[in-house]
Order: C-alpha cells, then structure tokens, then sequence
C-alpha cells in the first residue's frame, strides 16, 4: 500500500531521468555550457580530451549530460555515446561561419544514425553575445534544420557566459520528453518518427 | 629504424589471403631487413620452399580462423598480427592489442590486417583510432585500385577541388596518416616502365613535424610552458593547451585554434604556421609594444594583433595563388594520364563543394602534395619478391597508366552531381544511409545531405509548396485563433523571414504540430509568436490534413522497415559476437601450438 502511494507521488512530484549527449565542434562552448548549467558559472574550461559527464537538474528532470570533445580525431568516438540516448544537443558557433559546412556534415551524421533515430535534437546556436554572430535561423539553415521535417527539433540561440537562452532550451527538452515518454516513445525506441 | 612505424595492412576483398598475408610478410620483412634479402627468401633457402608453402598454409589458416571463415570482417574485428621469433604469423586478439599497444615499445611490429568488404573509410577510421601513422592496402582488383586512387586522389596532384573528399583526405594531407598503396597484381597488361619513379612517400606530417621541431616553436607563444600542443593559426603560434584555452575563448574571429595532433591540418593553415612561427610573431608584438608578458585578451584584440593578422593572411593567400597556378608538380609527370584524366571529372564538384565548404578552398592547389603517393608495386608472387625486392626498396611500382586511364573513362559515368539540394536520388550512397557505422561518407554525404533522410522513399515537399498547402488549409484544428491567424504564411521566404529574427525556433513550430501539441506548447508557440522569439513547425509547415494520411503511411513503411534492420542488425551483431568468442578462443589455442611446436 505505501509502496503504491510511493509510485503515485513519484509520478506526481519524482523526478525523470534523461540521458543527454552534447556535441559540436571544436571551440562550440560545450564544456562551458556544462559547467553553467551544472554550477551556474562561467569557467574557464581547457579543450576537452575525452568528456565530461555531470547531472543537471532543471524543474525535476534530471539531465545527464554527457559532454565529448570535439577535435577531429574524437568525432570518430562520438557514436560510442549514441546509444540509449534520449537527446541531443548540438552546440553550433554561430561565430564560425567558415566551418558551418563541416558543422552540418557532422550534425547529419549524427542524426543519421541509427541509434539517434529515435533522439530529440536541440541546437544550441551559442555565442549571440558577440558581433557578427549568425541568428538562429541561419544557423538553422546552414545545418539543414529546415528539411529535417520527421524529427523533433528545436534552435535556441544561447549566450554561454551569460546563461541566456540554456534553461528555455532545456524547457523545451524537458517538456518534449515528457511528451515522448508519455506517448510511449522510450530512448531505446524503433521508431524513426 | 623502421620505415613503417606502425601500420595496418587493409586487404580488400577478392583476394586468395594467403597470397595476401604472404605479400604482407614480404613487406614487412623487406622493410624490417632493409637492403638484405627477404626474410621469405632466406626461408626459402634455408628450408625449402614446400616450408614456405606451409607457412602461407598456417598463416591463411590462422587468419581464417580468427574470422570464422567469414569474409566480411567488421574493422572493429581487425585482427592485428605480430611475427613470432620464429616468424611464424601470430594474431592477437584486440583487447590484446590494445594492451599490448600500451605497453610494448616494440609494438611497432603490430600490424592490423583487415581483410574485408568495409569501406576504405572504415579501415582509415580504425587505423586513426588505433594511432597507426601507415595504411598498407593490398589489392588486387584493377577497379580497386582505380576507385582507391581515386579516391584519394593519388593521382590528381594539383586538382583545383582535392579537398572534395575531405576528411580523411585532409588526415592524409596533414600528415596524420600515411597510405602506402600495393597493388597485388594479376592483370598482364602492367606498365612496368613506370615502376621506377616511386619512392616519394606520401607525408605532409614531415612538414608539420619539422615546424615543431624548430626550436621557437617548443615554448607556449604566451606562456613559455614546454612542448605546445596546441597552435592559433591565425597567427601562426604554438601554444599550450592552458593558453589555448584562452584563445578559444576570444572567439574564431580572433584566434582560431587547433590541435596539432587532434585536428587535421589544410595545407593552407600548415602555410600559414610555417608563415609564421613563434619568433616571428614574438618580433612583431614586440615591436608593436607588446611585451611578453600582458592580458593575452588584450593583446590579441589590440590593432598590432589584427595588422599582424592581416599581414600573415596576406602571406599565405599570395603564396597559395602562387601555388596554384604552377601548372604540374612532381606527381604529374610521373602520372599525366590521371592528372589529365581527374581534373575534368572533379571539377563537376567544384561548384557542390564551394557552397558547402570554405569559400577560399580552390585555391589550396598546392605543390606540396607532390608527396601523395601511391606504392603500388607489382608482385607477382609473393615468393618472387626478392626480385622486386632487390630492384628498389618495396619493389614499389607506380600506379600504372591503365588504371588511370579506364578511370578517367568511368569516371564520367559517376553521377554529374546533382547541385539541388532537394532531389532525392540515393543511388549513389547508398552506403552513407543504411550503414551501421558512424561514417563520414564525404562525397555521398555531400550528394546527400540535403535530402538523405531516414524517409528516403517520401520525397520531402518543398517547403513553399507546403505552405501554400498550408495557406489554403488555413489553420489547423488544435490551434487556437490568434496563431493561426497569425499563421497565414503564404511563401517559405516570407516564414522564414519570419523566424529570422527568433531566438529560437523548433521544429514543431516550423513543420506543424503533431497534433499532440500539450497545453504548454501551444500556449508558449502562442506567446512565441506575439514575441517573435520563437516559432514552431506546426505553424510553419502545417498540419494539413491531406498530407496527414501520406505521411502517416509512409511513417509506417519506414517503422517497419527500420524495424526490420535493426532486427537485422542485432542478429548479425549476436552471431558476430558468438562468433568472435569461438574464434578467439581458437586463436589462443592456435597461437600457443605455434609457439610450442617452434
């Protein structure tokens, strides 16, 4: 009997699980946007060899966020995070207007993959502080957002060091999970949809 | 003093494998023993050549066994193979050589034989993870060797658009790998006039190499901590991964950084660090006031850092049009026909390449790729290396001309690429798609891109006519007033002018909702769209009930039959894995008789 009360609380007023990859780019602002959803400051980050992994808990949705770096020679390793993936959050500089192409070439293999069928997409088009910056839709435009019509996606241009623009990007993850889930869909899920 | 460090041998398909491990002996051996004669030989000699025979015998076996006589070998399953001391073939099994990689100074003598239908992608990427510095191809298919070269480009030294394969090509032009192309060959009709004009091995890595050695370059350009790492290429310097921490942060419009051995390197940003360097640049700020010491955000934002800048960009753009325009380099003459064979065929993918690339990348013709090379030697059994042996180093031979030739005649056939990112046909990558593995199919990726999608079969309605649809349906049953009347968006140019001011827009704003749209959603669309800082693919691609049933239908189509690849997929992943376990155990046993018979 308490157990069962136990779930209904949980279901009310628990917290959800959801394991998140983040990738892009080298120089994209992963490791910061980590460390500013994680501790809610800026660090000065070093390029990340290997990744880090921490625990972001946002309204209570608990986000494991995997962050992997993103030189050339580790892109390669980012399919090893791929599996049992709820989402994906892409981190674009929306600075880097040269490597925009490279950018949508490692994005599309991304979602290509079969593992990532089944994953929400979130882009970060991070760095709007500075001049210059591409607007969310053109970074949307230079990944080809626009033809991805069978996934659920979302851009949200974010400033990292200052924090605009992460939380709303992790509401619309959250809530669209909690869609998912509610609909049936799991990570692990054989729908293309 | 090995002239391999450590490689992997890629065997591709076709072939008898104990022609293939021998010649793989062969080479190794010759290379390991220099100028002395082949180990093989000298076996040969010493104990006959039915003992030979025996040892091919042992070696395919061996070989088989570890792939469970199954011809399709994932390179994840590469087996590596090392010489016993009495140079009977040993495998190790991977998680063995990784160990052993590790640990063993001496396991430059690992070698990866990957004998398999995988893609010349794949065999690179395992080599690239496993730090293996050489690829060794084996092949014996004439249209192998045709699509390899191609493929990279071995004999296209000064294409206007080399850069058209990419990714791996830029790993091979940065240094980071080096292919040794043999080509096993069967076919009489080898020119074997060329033959001599090999020996110019492919390694851009000597030039990058040789920039770090230079004594300026092994101090961090601000922090003079020992054996950067990392290098700002915008101004040429070297840096330490602390430093270049700092760089990163300034943004790519100021520095942009790379590592020197994580990254791959254009020739022009090589130029560009050659161009530079850290004394050069440590003159200049000097000169400009700026002393060693100082806020490195305020030194490289100041005006002395853009005119520097300036100036090394200047450098290395003049001395690419330099480049060029020279007409041939090395290469070119040892090969004209694929030189005059290639151009005509890759500039087709000029124009697909500029829209996606970097804008300056046709000029990166430069003459130091006179260092591609393809080996490709012809050995007619193994057992006669010897005598190529003997007639220089590997006994390499030069990409003969047949092979250009016929492929400069297929090459035409290759699709004329298609510059409209919407057109459907996959044919050509068919690979990119429906493979397993993460692969950076750059050509078939950039046929693809647009519209290699999981619903390959549904062609994806242009965006504007779905928004006429969309305009005529006017609004969708789950919207509410306001939104949709907001949503009376005639032309995808006028949504999306829409959207380019948002802060965010999500897919379910800008395609349609699913129907499903929660509360929430609507009402932060709605609210979204009176602010303009969102929109939702609901309201940009509609919802409209026409396409509702297509797409629902080919939505199942898809399901299933992604369904039935995955299952597809598990089960050769099951029998794969048993498989493994079964031969592994075989190969242990195997190799541990090996050592105790000897």
């Amino acid at each position: 009997m308490g157990q069962a009360f136990r779930k209904l609380f949980d279901t009310f007023f628990g917290n959800t699980d959801m394991r998140v990859v983040m990738l892009g780019l080298d120089a994209a602002g992963k490791t910061t946007i980590l460390y500013k959803l994680h501790i809610g400051e800026v660090l000065s980050t070093v390029p990340t060899i290997g990744f880090n992994v921490e625990k972001v808990q946002y309204k209570n949705v608990i986000f494991t966020v995997w962050d992997v770096g993103g030189q050339e020679k580790l892109r390669p390793l980012w399919r090893h995070y791929f599996n049992n993936t709820d989402g994906l959050i892409y981190v674009v500089d929306s600075l880097d207007r040269e490597r925009i192409g490279k950018a949508k070439q490692e994005f599309q293999a991304i979602i290509n993959d079969p593992f990532m069928l089944s994953s929400v997409i979130l882009v970060f088009a991070n760095k709007q502080d500075l001049r210059g910056a591409m607007t969310p839709m053109e970074v949307c435009e230079g990944l080809g957002l626009f033809d991805l019509k069978n996934r659920k996606w979302h851009i949200q241009g974010t400033c990292a060091l200052k924090g605009d623009g992460l939380y709303e990007g992790l509401d619309w993850l959250a809530s669209t999970l909690k869609e998912r889930k509610a609909a049936g869909f799991s990570s692990l899920g054989t729908s293309s949809f | 003093m090995t002239v391999i460090p450590k490689g992997a041998l890629v065997i591709f398909d076709g072939l008898n494998k104990e022609l293939c491990v021998g010649i793989h002996l062969v080479v190794i051996h010759i290379i390991h023993l220099g100028r002395k004669s082949g180990w093989l030989v000298h076996l040969g000699r010493k104990s006959g050549w039915l003992f030979c025979a025996f040892y091919f015998k042992q070696a395919a076996s061996s070989l088989m066994m570890a792939y469970g006589g199954d011809e399709f070998v994932h390179p994840d399953n590469a087996v590596s193979v090392s010489l016993t001391r009495s140079g009977y073939p040993r495998i190790i099994l991977s998680h063995h050589r990784r160990m052993i990689l590790k640990k063993n100074e001496k396991a430059d003598m690992l070698h990866i034989l990957i004998f398999s239908r995988a893609s010349m992608e794949a065999a690179v990427r395992t080599t690239m993870e496993d730090d293996m510095r050489t690829l060794l191809v084996i092949t014996g298919y004439k249209n192998r060797v045709e699509s390899l070269s191609h493929w990279l480009c071995f004999s296209s030294a000064n294409l206007p658009s080399k850069d058209s394969t990419s990714g791996i090509r830029m790993l091979i032009d940065s240094g980071c790998l080096r292919v040794v192309l043999v080509c096993y060959a069967w076919y009489p009709n080898v020119d074997r006039q060329s033959g001599a004009c090999v020996e110019s091995i492919l390694d851009k890595g000597v030039m990058r190499r040789k920039l770090k050695a230079k004594s300026e370059n092994k101090m961090c350009f601000d922090c003079n901590a020992k054996n950067p790492t990392w290098a700002s290429v915008t101004y040429g310097i070297f840096l330490c991964i602390d430093c270049s921490a700092v760089h990163r942060s300034l943004g790519v419009h100021i520095s942009f950084v790379r590592s020197t051995n994580l990254d791959s390197w254009s020739p022009e940003q090589l130029k560009t660090m050659s161009f530079g360097g850290n004394n050069r640049a440590q003159v200049f700020f000097k000169q400009h006031g700026w002393s060693d010491g100082g806020k490195i955000e305020a030194k490289y934002t100041s005006r002395a850092a853009d005119l520097y800048r300036q100036i090394l960009s200047k450098e290395v753009a003049k001395s690419m049009a330099e480049d060029g325009g020279l007409p041939s380099s090395p290469v070119a003459s040892h090969a004209p026909h694929g030189v005059n064979g290639l151009p005509e065929v890759r500039t087709n993918e000029v124009p697909k390449e500029n829209t996606l690339e970097k804008p300056e990348k046709p000029e990166s013709t430069s003459s130091p790729r006179a260092s591609h090379t393809v080996i490709s030697s012809t050995v007619k059994k193994p057992i006669g290396a010897k005598k190529v042996g003997k007639s220089g180093g590997l006994g390499a031979r030069k990409l003969t001309k047949k092979p250009s030739e016929s492929l400069y005649e297929q090459k035409p056939e290759e699709p004329p690429a298609p510059v409209t990112s919407s057109t459907n046909n996959m044919p050509t990558g068919p690979s990119l798609t429906s493979r397993f593995e993460y692969v950076e199919n750059v050509q078939s990726s950039e046929l693809n891109t647009g519209a290699s999608h999981v619903m390959s079969h549904v062609s994806p309605p242009k965006s504007s006519s779905f928004f006429a649809d969309f305009g005529m349906d006017g609004g969708f049953p789950k919207k509410s007033g306001p939104s949709s009347s907001k949503v009376q968006i005639e032309e995808s140019d006028e949504a999306r002018r829409k959207f380019s001011n948002a802060k965010s827009i999500s897919s379910s704003q800008f395609f349609g909702d699913q129907s499903k749209a929660s509360d929430l959603d609507s009402q932060a669309t709605l609210s979204k769209f009176s602010g303009s800082t969102a929109i939702s693919s609901a309201d940009l691609f509609g919802d409209s009930r026409d396409n509702a049933v297509d797409i629902s239908a080919s939505d199942l189509l898809n399901r299933l039959s992604f369904q039935a690849q995955q299952d597809l997929s598990s089960l050769k992943n099951i029998a794969g894995e048993t498989g493994k376990k079964l031969t592994s155990l075989a190969s242990t046993l195997m190799t541990d008789l090996q050592d105790r018979i000897l």
